[in-house]
């Protein structure tokens, strides 16, 4: 793809660093890991000292007392209560001299020693229990061996989560100093430079990276506010904010994208993103929930122009030959973001709370317009080759209007929208933004748990589409992609149903992005085929779509929280993969008998 | 099992620990003054009044006490009446609701005139002061008559019960002739039947009104024919206090474990277990009423009728091993452990 020799080094020169950075960063990551047990475990152990002393403590006064141990009531509940609130406490016993046992709670694990007090294992705290001086039995707490290796697994994957952000995010500078030092080379014509897009790379992600650091937490965010407007269901008050933030997204596009063209792409990212920051800062700091939602109203129509903008640039300096990869740079910078926005986010939220969260999230909103000024300059101002002039705008918006009944009575392009697109859009907003969030939260997942999880979605997306994308075209069939693409989002949402919830909703998520990552492709190609036979521009064609496609992507929380208002979370994301599956199966059979291979596979 | 926290047990009563540990200790009037307190009490002084007048001497007041014994005898009461109308006492103290009602009479009583209206009237070791009639409302009591109540409510003395021994059938034996009892006996018997167990009632048999001390063991071994658990001992004069070793022998004997909501029959005898507030710390509290009226010239009315924010669980550990009826641990953990 990068025949350019600039491109090439640059591609290479960030391989080897990133190879560099992940292997240290490995090293570095597996040596703490391997210090963090050994460091714990001495740590562990003077933790169940302390709780044994108590719980010895209580039962020497009983035996002060003259009470015999077999006749104390509520020895074993005394020892269950304590167990409980010690998650690292596998076992707790009262053993006579003899060795029987006059109260336990727990199993003690079969693989550790035989319960011989001369030859404690490590992971036993024996404690004498005594009246005068004299043992009158012992205390036997048992640490979980298991407990730790949970701990380090965590751990574990904590670490590798921050380490995929951090080279993510390091990937992004990197990219970027290369482009900025080796363009800085004079040209030899003196004429403009054109317009570097990757530098357009590090204020899309930035942006996108404002608004994806509240991913985790948003639901139950509102959920808290919730009180404040007693006239709103709690269902509605959940899922109104990302409903209408939808909803103000998709209705943004058409005027964000004549408004940047009157007023110029670069205008239009700046003030686009200073409004983000505005409702950024404004949603931290308001504790009312109708407030809440204007102003997140207003974010999203900062949001939406902000990335249409951005968007325009990317077809404003690309020739119809390489505006696809001029898109995918962008499309990277947005997916980077969905990455690195949950797991960062959560790990914010965690430590200094939501509302700091969100006052990041206004910080990197005007970081990015400072980035997109200080590495365009004026490079953007309207100039009439680059901007649609107004006349032209309203033209095509014209043409729009006329396109879309021809678009809407052709049936190929209604099963589409219907039963993939929508269903689709629906997925991602009620299962990944909500019901995830709130069924984690309600577990007591912290933040960074949920946000790690969300981003397995962004990361099987990653690697699955581009792969997705070349085998549906070499195969020529978009449509059985679709197909399996639905059904196997329908699949892979049933791990939700597993009892390890964390675990289950981690693979559910991880296997429906990549059901997920299948289907885009196809579908955008289904669109530009459709466009080509009724003859209308692609361009508007795709508009339409992607229009269609998030105003039904509005409609998700709003389904799955009603889903699960009737049933539980869980059968509300099974429910909504169902509606994928069907609605897939359905596509299959309407769009069944359309000539694919006498249209041309490209775009024109 | 009716779990219970340590939190429960603490959360009842307001900022009464405040008043009683805050406060100027300064005499607030010229250290010439000395105040007339009249006392109305049942049998004589206890750890009640001491706490009262350490209290009062602690804030530097110089106090001249008169002492009155009514002793449950309502024609005694009125021989006091007559007395402290004559004296016109500062204030006057009334311990236990047949005096406190004999001194103040009730808030509905159309006879009003023959009661004390225009001296302020604190009572202590008063049971149930709203179903007695002595206020209209704990915390703007009005009229001339604050207080304290010296019991525990009657939900935490039934989980005390149950978080000591999961029991089914509890016997409570009562002196029908005193209006605290039968109030005391008619809140125990809607919380014990609202969670679904027995309350064997054995009131005492009144010859003339009165009760005698000779029914009582018959009365006891009664209740322990019908199955019987355990003993529930109210706020009752005649049972707790005036005939509390011939109770507390009678039913030790029967092997009938004891419950008690006030602590002397623990503590002197040997009652089981009780939940209780120390009669000092009450006298104190008592004293902290006292005060406001008289150094801060509060309204008795506008003074909120208060218990103590702790009780204590009490348990008699000879009596314990004798039953071989032992508190949980978690009750031991904080109780106090008497008879050792």
């Amino acid at each position: 793809m990068n025949r350019d020799p600039i491109r090439a080094l640059v591609f290479r020169l960030t391989a080897v660093t990133v190879a560099l950075l992940v292997a240290l960063s490995l090293l570095a990551g597996w040596s703490a890991l391997r210090s963090f047990e050994q460091a714990l475990f001495p740590e562990l152990r003077l933790k169940a000292a302390g709780v044994a002393e108590e719980l010895a403590r209580q039962i020497d006064r009983a035996l002060d007392y003259g009470i015999p141990l077999t006749e104390l009531p509520g020895l074993t509940e005394t020892l269950a209560r304590e167990a409980a609130e010690h998650a690292d406490i596998v076992h707790v016993a009262v053993e006579a001299p003899d060795g029987r046992i006059l109260a336990a709670h727990g199993a003690r694990p079969a693989w550790l020693a035989a319960p011989d007090r001369d030859a404690a294992s490590e992971y036993d705290i024996l404690t004498p229990l005594t009246s005068g001086g004299v043992t009158q039995a012992w205390l036997r707490l048992s640490l979980d061996p298991g407990w730790l290796t949970r701990a380090s697994g965590d751990l574990m994957l904590e670490v590798a989560s921050e380490l995929l952000v951090a080279v993510l995010i390091t990937f992004e500078i990197l990219l970027l100093v290369v482009h900025l030092s080796l363009t800085r080379r004079p040209t030899r014509t003196g004429a403009p430079r054109p317009v570097n897009l990757v530098f357009l790379r590090l204020p899309v992600f930035l942006f996108c990276l404002s608004e994806e650091l509240s991913r985790p937490f948003m639901p139950a965010y509102a959920q808290q506010l919730a009180p404040t407007a007693p006239w709103l269901p709690v269902d509605l008050a959940v899922s109104l904010p990302i409903t209408l933030f939808m909803l103000v997204w998709a209705l943004s596009q058409p005027f964000g994208a004549r408004f940047s063209g009157r007023i110029g792409r670069g205008h239009a990212f700046v003030a686009a993103a200073g409004l983000a920051a505005i409702g950024l800062t404004m949603t931290a700091l308001t504790e009312d929930l109708l407030a809440f939602l204007v102003w997140r109203c207003v974010t999203a129509l900062g949001y939406g122009i902000a990335l249409i903008a951005a968007q325009g640039v990317a077809v404003d300096h690309t020739t119809p030959a390489d505006r696809a990869s001029g898109l995918a740079l962008f499309i990277g910078a947005l997916l980077a973001a969905g990455v690195c926005g949950p797991v960062a986010g959560g790990i914010v939220a965690d430590q200094a709370g939501p509302s700091a969260t969100l006052l990041v999230g206004a910080g990197l909103a005007l970081a990015a317009a400072a980035a997109l000024v200080l590495l365009f300059g004026r490079s953007l101002r309207p100039v009439p080759s680059a901007a649609a002039p107004s006349p032209a705008a309203s033209a095509a918006a014209a043409a729009r209007t006329r396109i879309f009944p021809r678009l809407a009575r052709d049936p190929r392009f209604a099963a589409l929208i219907l039963c993939s697109a929508i269903p689709a859009k629906i997925a991602a907003t009620g299962i990944l933004f909500c019901l995830i969030p709130l069924m984690l939260a309600e577990q007591g997942a912290a933040k960074a748990e949920i946000g790690r999880i969300q981003m397995l979605y962004f990361l099987a997306f990653i690697i699955v589409s581009p792969l997705a994308a070349s085998l549906a075209d070499r195969w020529r069939t978009q449509r059985g992609f679709i197909l399996v693409g639905g059904l196997a989002t329908l699949a892979g949402l049933t791990p939700m149903a597993l009892p390890d919830a964390a675990w289950g909703a981690a693979l559910a998520i991880g296997l429906f992005g990549l059901a997920q990552a299948m289907i885009g492709a196809p579908q955008l190609t289904l669109v530009t085929r459709i466009a080509a036979r009724i003859e209308v521009p692609e361009i508007a064609a795709i508009g339409w779509y992607r229009l269609l496609e998030r105003l039904g992507g509005a409609l998700g929380p709003l389904l799955a929280v009603a889903l699960a208002a009737i049933w539980s979370y869980r059968e509300a994301a099974l429910g909504i993969g169902l509606l994928c599956g069907l609605g897939a199966l359905l596509f299959w059979l309407v769009y069944r008998g359309t000539p694919s291979a006498a249209l041309s596979e490209n775009s024109p | 099992m009716i779990s219970l926290s340590r939190r429960q047990w603490l959360q009842w009563g307001g900022a009464t620990a405040l008043a009683l540990s805050g406060g100027p200790l300064a005499a607030d009037e010229s250290p010439e003054r000395v105040w007339r307190i009249f006392m109305v009490l049942g049998r004589g002084e206890g750890a009640n009044e001491a706490g009262f007048k350490d209290y009062l001497a602690r804030r530097g007041m110089k106090v001249e006490y008169t002492i009155r014994n009514a002793g449950g005898d309502p024609g005694r009461i009125a021989e006091i009446l007559k007395e402290i109308k004559d004296v016109c006492p500062d204030l006057i103290y009334t311990w236990g609701t047949p005096q406190t009602r004999g001194v103040a009479g009730t808030w509905d009583d159309p006879r009003r005139c023959d009661h004390i209206r225009d001296i302020p009237v604190v009572f202590t070791f008063v049971a149930a002061p709203l179903d007695a009639r002595i206020v209209r409302n704990l915390e703007r009591p009005g009229g001339n008559v604050t207080g304290t109540i010296h019991i525990a409510p009657v939900e935490a003395q039934v989980n005390t019960i149950l978080a000591y021994r999961s029991i089914q059938r509890l016997a409570v034996v009562y002196n029908p002739a005193e209006r605290n009892s039968l109030l005391a006996v008619e809140g125990l018997r809607a919380d014990w039947n609202r969670r679904g167990l027995t309350l064997i009632e054995a009131p005492t048999p009144l010859t003339d009104g009165k009760p005698n001390p000779d029914d009582l063991p018959g009365l006891l071994a009664s209740c322990r024919d019908q199955g019987a658990e355990m003993l529930y001992i109210g706020p009752d004069t005649f049972i707790a206090t005036t005939h509390r070793k011939l109770v507390a022998d009678t039913a030790l004997e029967l092997r009938l474990p004891t419950f008690s909501v006030t602590e002397l029959i623990v503590r002197s005898e040997r009652a089981l277990f009780a939940l209780s507030s120390s009669s000092y710390g009450i006298g104190r509290l008592t004293g902290v009423k006292a005060a406001r009226i008289l150094l801060e010239g509060q309204a008795p009315g506008d003074i909120p009728v208060e218990t103590l924010r702790r009780f204590s669980v009490v348990i008699n550990m000879a009596t314990a091993r004798a039953l071989s009826c032992y508190p949980p641990l978690s009750l031991l953990n904080f109780a106090e452990v008497v008879g050792l």
